[in-house]
């Protein structure tokens, strides 16, 4: 168990956005958490990923409480995130959004050329994204499909075990990593997503509105309404679930096609 | 004409302190003029006080811009954009009005006169430093746009959030850029108080940030040569165009409104598309 929300209530004002949502991701595990709107996934996630202080309650990652902590700190900690719109450094190429988050721990000098700074490794992960062949364009003129893909690239750059550290345990928290994407660019980027947490053993976290990047690939759905876990469960078990289908998928919803996994 | 190239050049060290604040790290000054002018009192001052020759004066130009930015800089980079312009332009007046009122220091509107850091014979000596420093601070500027932390600098400002979710010290990076622009800009300023021998608080004023502003804008924000066209043209436009017409400000207005329509990345975008950018 690396990633454990406990008794999370987030308020605004007199607004209870998250009314006390328990869970838990372990490494490896891919997690889906949707919901309608307004049921508080995006205020959990930003609480999660450090954006909101919680008004109560505790965010555990690998045992240690992680609420307050400064971004640079988590990612020291191997928590990485995206963000639902796409955010890549357009100025640079796409190989060089990746060295320059490669060579970050490092220090950053005046007199170190970025050209010269570890292309290897930003085109490792560019391969692992399937971005090689355009690592020489700038982000700007990316397609904006392949700038998500770029962007999980970079999270992914964070994870990078660094020399003063052994292999850390990794989260990887994706703000609806497939909005904005065509259907094939979706399953194709969640297929990815899937393949790191089972390869790599990365927890994932993943809020969603498409089913589709939901049902066949997540091992496990959480199900936010009005602040607080309804449901969770597998795929299957959530797509039967008889309130989850009234109140949120709607009663003709069957899995897509072909999405069921072993 | 040495004395215009003179002029050109430390306008130019202004304007590529600025491009680099503003081209790599989006931080916009109205107020450049600061750094500028603290940088003229602090070599003028360290002279008419300690009796301080060329090098002291220099450094203590460059100490006196670079301790005003370390202290305000971390206040200054919370703001951006327009917040940012308007807060720099009152770091500005901030300094005109002490230079005008503080009288007993710098002799208020009267200014400090009378320098002798460079004289007829060190002249020379001084025109070549003048080229030395202009040519080292393009080469800085376009070494720096090549570097990791030139990279930073664009990530920060084109994405501050994902910049911070990478790890990236976002404020750090912007108060170390703002750091050494304003310490190259007190350099420029005590350059122009050697060359000119006497300081007064115009050099404070919002016509010397706007100077500032329109080095980079004329030749091009993002043009790495941008600087050394947009302080040629001003210094030619002031000298050549006003000494027969009155109205040359206005006209040269005109110009860069003209520029900014027609040529948005300035003269110097206009030569090859897709050059190396600053």
């Amino acid at each position: 168990m690396t990633l454990e929300v406990q008794q999370l209530v987030k308020h605004f004002g007199g607004v209870q956005a998250v009314k006390g949502v328990s869970f838990s991701v372990a490494a490896g595990e891919c997690v889906a958490l949707i919901g309608p709107n307004g049921a508080g996934k995006s205020t959990t996630f930003a609480c999660i990923a450090g954006q909101h202080p919680p008004t109560s309650g505790h965010i555990l990652w690998n045992g240690q409480r992680v609420e307050g902590l400064a971004p640079a700190e988590r990612l020291r900690r191997g928590m990485a995130r995206t963000f639902q719109v796409a955010q890549t450094f357009e100025a640079l190429t796409v190989l060089q959004n990746l060295q320059l988050l490669v060579h970050c721990p490092r220090g950053l000098k005046a007199y170190n050329v970025l050209d010269a700074a570890d292309p290897a490794s930003a085109l490792r992960l560019l391969g692992q994204v399937g971005l090689d062949a355009v690592a020489h364009l700038d982000a700007r003129d990316l397609p904006y499909g392949a700038r998500k893909r770029l962007e999980l690239a970079m999270a992914l750059a964070g994870l990078l075990p660094q020399p003063d550290q052994s292999t850390a345990p990794q989260l990887l928290l994706l703000d609806e990593p497939a909005a904005g994407l065509a259907a094939e660019e979706r399953a194709a980027l969640m297929q990815l997503v899937r393949t790191l947490a089972q390869t790599q053993g990365i927890a994932v976290l993943y809020t969603e509105h498409n089913m589709d990047a939901v049902f066949g690939v997540a091992d496990r759905v959480l199900v936010l309404m009005d602040g607080l876990l309804a449901a969770q469960g597998t795929p299957d078990a959530i797509a039967k679930d008889p309130l989850v289908r009234a109140r949120y998928l709607g009663m003709g919803f069957s899995t897509p096609a072909g999405a069921a996994h072993a | 004409m040495a004395s215009l190239a003179s002029d050109a050049m430390i306008l130019l060290v202004l304007g590529v302190s600025l491009q680099a604040m503003m081209a790599l790290g989006g931080l916009v000054s109205f107020g450049h003029a600061a750094f500028f002018a603290l940088g003229t009192y602090g070599a003028a001052l360290s002279q008419t006080v300690w009796g301080w020759s060329l090098p002291g004066a220099l450094a203590a130009g460059c100490v006196a811009s670079l301790g005003v930015a370390v202290v305000l800089g971390g206040v200054m980079v919370r703001s951006a954009g327009v917040y940012l312009a308007m807060l720099s332009l009152a770091l500005a007046q901030v300094v005109w009005a002490t230079a005008s009122q503080w009288v007993a220091v710098t002799g208020g509107d009267n200014g400090l006169i009378g320098l002798q850091l460079v004289t007829e014979e060190t002249r020379p000596v001084f025109f070549a430093l003048l080229v030395l420093v202009s040519i080292a601070s393009i080469a800085a500027l376009r070494r720096l746009s090549r570097s990791t932390l030139g990279a930073a600098l664009q990530a920060v400002r084109d994405a501050p959030e994902r910049a911070a979710a990478s790890g990236l010290r976002v404020r750090r990076v912007k108060v170390r850029v703002l750091v050494e622009s304003a310490t190259l800009a007190g350099l420029a300023g005590g350059l122009f108080a050697a060359h000119k021998g006497a300081v007064f608080p115009s050099v404070a004023s919002v016509a010397t940030s706007v100077d500032a502003l329109l080095v980079i804008l004329l030749g091009g924000l993002h043009q790495v040569w941008g600087a050394v066209a947009g302080a040629a043209i001003l210094v030619w436009a002031a000298g050549e165009l006003g000494r027969g017409f009155d109205y040359w400000r206005g006209a040269l207005g005109l110009l860069v409104m003209g520029i900014m329509v027609l040529a948005p990345s300035g003269l110097m975008g206009l030569r090859l598309p897709r050059r190396r950018r600053a």
